[in-house]
């Protein structure tokens, strides 16, 4: 290599070099101290490239942006359906006698096309009809919670929907069906740990009341644009003899479990003990916490999602869901707020 | 934020939410490459949501052992601005040739104009570029894609995409000066 194909690289190198360190916050000046020999080369083309990387830092517009969004949710949601059909289709009995809406025949379909409804289209219906199904079909409390969040992010991207479209009711129905769907995560997955008098450990899985779609929920208010945890506030008087059964008040549902060793227990609020040991506790028990941390990553991901996607369309919605659209921000700020404990 | 690796494994299981979050992670990387590319803002949004439709289409053919994702991802929005310069058929309307020199060491730094760049015009001097030094800067400048990963996307060796970056400089240098004087 002669002397000034050599001198070129090392130019080529050099110029790489400044830039990556700059990008990485090191000061023009600075990288050219370290390739003195270049210096009077490098300034020019490292100014340029200074000037073109903060002329090329654009964003598309934020109405596109929106709507790109949602338009691609929506193709994940029909291309996921589509795909898994053959799966679904072996579960399809199940859904289908749940339902009791379907003829066998083309069901499938029927229910992959539904995935992808919005609030006032023809199958939107269906679709609620599936997630109430797969709210049964659950195999444990961790998969319904996760399935509630999930839920709740899809009641999101509808009230997006009908805020945009102007629709002032169903943008505050959904909205009380994400407050409501958010409080049953913190309802079927909430945990508090507490140690009794004597010692013994006392957990309360706080799965008492599943209010799918009709029950409600002590965190809802009347307008559904407020989440608030449920204050667990338990008296309890539990004889360390006397094995028996226990009545456990839960939200508005008594609840009856198996104590073990335990007479009766009264609690007013949400929690329901699953594992009570001899002993006794009296007066009142702080705020259960959620301890899942995939459930808690899965809701802190949703929560900054959801804020940024009801934040994204407030000046581009119609007056008339100005609003709701803005009741629908402060409720999933609230909840999210409430539930992460931040 | 789940690292990168496991969400696009989540994704390839059609895991809607996992995709969902890789486009918000690459929207605005991909769309700025191709706004530097084609030179057009509104095109360049409709295309950017074409890439990630076809991604979502394509992933489970996806393989993180031969080139990372990102590299996947942009060599998905190169092919898209192929093709639109192919529909469009003014893909070399106005290119420079390939070998422009870089800037001469002997030229006087003081006496070059002071560099005001936006959008616009880093748009449009960009167009003046070669087909390959345009995807030199589209790709370094609109996510800071490192030089290895750069050279993957081109089928190029780092050496050839540093000496590609060099004189891609040089000549946006250039004729953001001429610009710039043809302006006063």
């Amino acid at each position: 290599m002669n002397d000034n194909r050599k001198n070129v690289k090392q130019l080529d190198d050099a110029l790489n070099e400044c830039f990556e360190s700059m990008v990485k916050g090191e000061s023009l000046d600075s990288c050219l101290i370290k390739h003195s020999e270049f210096s009077s080369e490098l300034r020019p083309l490292l100014e340029t490239m200074q000037a073109a990387r903060s002329a090329g830092e654009i964003s598309p517009e934020p109405a596109f942006r929106a709507a790109a969004r949602y338009e691609f949710r929506k193709a994940l949601y029909d291309d996921t359906a589509r795909r898994t059909r053959p799966a679904l289709s072996l579960r399809l009995a199940t859904i289908a006698a749940s339902l009791g809406v379907f003829l066998m025949t083309g069901a499938g379909g029927t229910l992959a096309a539904s995935s992808g409804s919005m609030p006032g289209q023809l199958l939107y219906q269906v679709k609620r009809n599936i997630e109430n199904t797969q709210l049964t079909l659950a195999a444990s409390q961790s998969d319904k919670a996760r399935l509630y969040a999930t839920l709740a992010d899809r009641r999101i991207s509808e009230i997006v929907y009908t805020a945009e479209s102007g629709d002032v009711l169903l943008t505050e129905s959904l909205t009380r069906d994400f407050t409501s769907d958010l409080a049953m995560v913190y309802q079927t997955a909430a945990v508090k740990r507490e140690t009794n008098n004597s010692g013994d450990t006392i957990i309360f899985a706080s799965s008492g009341t599943d209010s799918t779609k009709g029950s409600s929920f002590a965190g809802t208010d009347s307008s559904g644009s407020q989440f608030v945890p449920p204050a667990v506030t338990t008296t309890m008087a539990v004889p360390a003899s006397a094995p028996g059964i226990g009545t456990v008040t839960s939200g508005s549902s008594p609840v009856t479990m198996d104590t073990t060793s335990t007479a009766t227990a009264a609690i007013s609020g949400t929690g329901t003990p699953s594992v009570i040991t001899p002993g006794s506790i009296q007066g009142p028990v702080p705020l259960d916490n959620i301890t899942d941390p995939a459930l808690l990553k899965l809701l802190k991901e949703y929560s900054i999602k959801n804020i940024a996607e009801l934040t994204a369309i407030l000046d581009k919605v119609p007056s008339s869901t100005n609003a709701p659209l803005m009741a629908a921000l402060q409720a999933a700020i609230s909840a999210y707020g409430e539930i992460l404990g931040e | 934020m789940q690292d990168e690796q496991s969400l696009v494994r989540r994704a390839q299981g059609r895991d809607p939410e996992a995709f969902a979050e890789l486009y918000e992670i690459y929207f605005d990387k991909i769309y700025r490459y191709i706004a530097l590319k084609i030179g057009d803002r509104t095109e360049a949004e409709d295309m950017t949501q074409q890439v990630f439709l076809k991604a979502m289409k394509s992933i489970p053919a996806y393989k993180s052992t031969k080139v990372p994702f990102s590299a996947w991802l942009y060599r998905i929005a190169h092919n898209q601005t192929v093709d639109h310069f192919r529909k469009s058929g003014r893909q070399k309307s106005c290119e420079l040739t390939e070998e422009i020199t870089p800037s001469d060491p002997s030229e006087n730094p003081e006496r070059e104009t002071e560099l005001k760049m936006d959008i616009e015009n880093l748009v449009t001097a960009a167009k003046k570029l070669t087909k390959s030094q345009r995807e030199v800067i589209s790709l370094r400048f609109s996510s800071d894609l490192p030089i290895a990963e750069v050279a993957r996307i081109m089928g190029k060796s780092e050496g050839a995409v540093k000496a590609l970056q060099h004189s891609a400089v040089a000549s946006l240098k250039k004729i953001m000066a001429v610009a710039e004087t043809n302006e006063r």
